[in-house]
């Protein structure tokens, strides 16, 4: 996905958040400047740290919630879902991060994601939308700054061209 | 992004040109659907691109200058409040049935027709 995702981030970054990724180009590196804003995960009395994995599942379903992402993860992936979502006992919560890729720094944090959309709408709009809320709800829920968001379209779903399973269209 | 959430925005926008006078609805128009997606809902007629907001409207009322002058002056205001420096796109998507029968009969009175 590498330079598909940079081409799409960039064509898409330039129609509106841009500012944020070209703060810091090189992912999650210690800031100069903005400790005071998201300072409050290092603290004198001590560190707190976020997994990789939470970041990516705050990420995963912020996407989500964009009613332009019909559903998440490269191909394969997705097969693997819809095969793992027919096994009993799979929780539906470990899906939540299919198609997120996140680097977590001390403050900072760098999102990818794979997503597929539906035929017929402005993929640079629902991209603008993703990265705006995927922003708002890492940035609210763990405090840690989002340099990038990348984002990259695998796929476009056309509707009735083949039944895919629903279990990761809506959370 | 400026200072407004872009949800926030569009929600803004969408009611400023909804109120204005003369305009029957927001739609998202033919071809690529004009709304603004956010969390759980899209905002229906509003576009925000990267130059440029785009309203898309029904007119209820002929002549459509005055209208869409004033649809386009409501935005403005919206955007130059959220210190958002994007122009403003008016698209006209359909104009009611009434409206143009109205105006016709006016024609066919002798009265102007624009």
């Amino acid at each position: 996905m590498a330079a598909d995702a940079g081409n799409e981030a960039a064509r898409a970054g330039s129609t509106g958040t841009g500012e944020r990724g070209q703060s810091a180009p090189n992912g999650p590196s210690r800031p100069v400047g903005s400790a005071g804003t998201h300072a409050s995960l290092s603290s004198e009395h001590g560190q707190t740290r976020i997994a990789d994995g939470v970041v990516a599942k705050i990420a995963g379903m912020a996407a989500r919630e964009i009613p332009g992402v019909y559903s998440m993860g490269t191909g394969l992936a997705r097969r693997m879902g819809q095969i793992r979502s027919l096994v009993p006992g799979g929780t539906d919560t470990s899906s939540a991060s299919q198609g997120v890729g996140v680097e977590v720094g001390e403050r900072e944090a760098a999102v990818d994601l794979d997503v597929v959309t539906w035929y017929g709408q402005s993929i640079v709009e629902v991209s603008d939308a993703v990265r705006a809320n995927v922003i708002q709800r890492v940035e609210g829920m763990t405090g840690l700054h989002v340099v990038e968001v990348n984002i990259s379209v695998d796929d476009i779903y056309v509707e009735g061209e083949e039944s895919e399973s629903k279990e990761s269209r809506v959370q | 992004m400026t200072v407004l959430d872009r949800g926030v925005l569009a929600r803004a926008v969408a009611a400023a040109a909804g109120a204005a006078q003369g305009v029957a609805a927001l739609v998202p128009g033919g071809g690529v659907p004009a709304v603004t997606q956010v969390p759980g809902d899209a905002i229906v007629g509003v576009a925000l691109g990267g130059s440029a907001v785009s309203v898309h409207v029904v007119i209820d009322r002929l002549p459509l200058e005055p209208v869409v002058t004033g649809v386009a002056a409501a935005v403005a205001t919206v955007l130059a409040d959220a210190g958002d420096e994007r122009r403003v796109e008016v698209v006209v998507e359909d104009v009611v049935d009434e409206a143009v029968e109205s105006a016709l009969r006016r024609g066919a009175d002798g009265g102007e027709v624009r």
